[in-house]
């Protein structure tokens, strides 16, 4: 008989479904479901397609001594973006070169803005802590990436 | 697993099309999931936390691509180990190896009875909260820990003893009868 033709059954799978919602915090339930607001509508976010530090992990694990500057690419219709990770900032280049801005945020709502130069090239003070997206916008180029990580140890 | 054109589908493509209510219904039902697998890894809950964050960030980029019948739990728990092992590796220098190759260990079952778990609580709970007050009422105390007493229930409802049980018969049949319910027998009959 399936559990729910028998009304202790019943009962006992609803108090264990009541208890389930409650295990989660509700203030990373509360995340989660704000996590919405950060859909992109009609526009394809640009991938990580290569990340040096995937190099360098071991099959164990163990991080081999760093290798600077860490170096990460993400691509999207034809256009590129590379990134050079150091302690001193993030070095960006993007391809095809052009003007613009490049905005970095944060899910807490952090932002930080740089100028990108005629030959796409920009740079970020201090490297960012945590999970975040760069939003490019240039005249003819409009880049948004994947959510990534820059800091060494999360 | 098989699994036909359910409701996550539905509310996967609802989201997906811009209705923030769907995605909310998606984190109501799954964010346990989420979470029982971080506790299989042993995180700390702000380990847990990070993860989840991170997870349902993740989810929100490519909800166009999870329309498919099954997709968005195998996802959910694929990311979320994935994202597990990476606050477990960073957490620490060096990696024990056997403790990698324990977290590694989720069983297929086990993630299979994970889903079911979570989209099962899911249903009850939408079954619960559209039955009449005092249905939700009663159920709601019946299923404390520990139980209370029909005498209990009784000074706390406002009903004899007597009409107890008959009552929570009718809600449960009531429950039973539900849409939220309907669509999971039929799920369940189908797998």
């Amino acid at each position: 008989m399936p559990w729910w033709d028998d009304d202790d059954r019943l009962l006992d799978e609803l108090r264990k479904a009541l208890q389930t919602s409650e295990s989660v915090p509700p203030l990373v339930a509360a995340q989660a479901r704000g996590a919405f607001t950060w859909r992109t509508v009609d526009e394809e976010l640009a991938a990580l397609s290569h990340d040096s530090r995937h190099d360098e992990l071991e099959p164990t694990g163990v991080r081999s001594a760093e290798v600077e500057p860490r170096t990460l690419t993400f691509e999207v219709d034809g256009s590129l973006l590379e990134l050079g990770v150091s302690a001193g900032g993030v070095l960006g280049q993007v391809v095809p070169p052009a003007p613009g801005t490049v905005e970095l945020r944060s899910p807490d709502g952090h932002t930080a803005t740089a100028a990108m130069d005629a030959a796409g090239t920009f740079l970020l003070r201090p490297v960012p802590t945590g999970l975040v997206r760069l939003h490019v916008r240039a005249d003819h180029l409009r880049l948004t990436t994947e959510w990534f990580r820059l800091t060494p140890d999360r | 697993m098989t699994s036909h054109w359910g409701v996550t589908e539905l509310l996967v493509a609802a989201a997906t099309a811009g209705d923030a209510a769907a995605w909310e219904e998606l984190v109501d039902r799954y964010a346990g999931l989420v979470w029982s697998v971080c506790r299989r890894y042993r995180l700390t809950d702000a380990d847990a936390a990070d993860v989840s964050q991170t997870v349902w960030l993740r989810t929100v980029e490519r909800l166009d691509r999870l329309r498919e019948a099954g997709a968005l739990p195998g996802w959910l728990v694929t990311t979320t180990s994935r994202e597990c092992l990476h606050a477990l590796r960073t957490a620490r220098r060096t990696v024990d190896l056997d403790e990698n190759v324990r977290a590694l260990d989720v069983d297929a079952v086990d993630v299979a009875a994970g889903v079911l778990a979570a989209e099962r609580a899911a249903a009850l709970r939408a079954g619960l909260a559209n039955l009449p007050p005092q249905c939700q009422q009663l159920i709601a105390l019946l299923v404390t820990d520990p139980p209370p007493s029909y005498t209990d229930v009784s000074s706390r409802m406002g009903m004899p003893v007597g009409s107890i049980g008959p009552t929570r018969a009718r809600c449960l049949e009531k429950l039973r009868r539900s849409p939220a319910l309907a669509a999971l027998m039929a799920d369940h009959a189908s797998r």
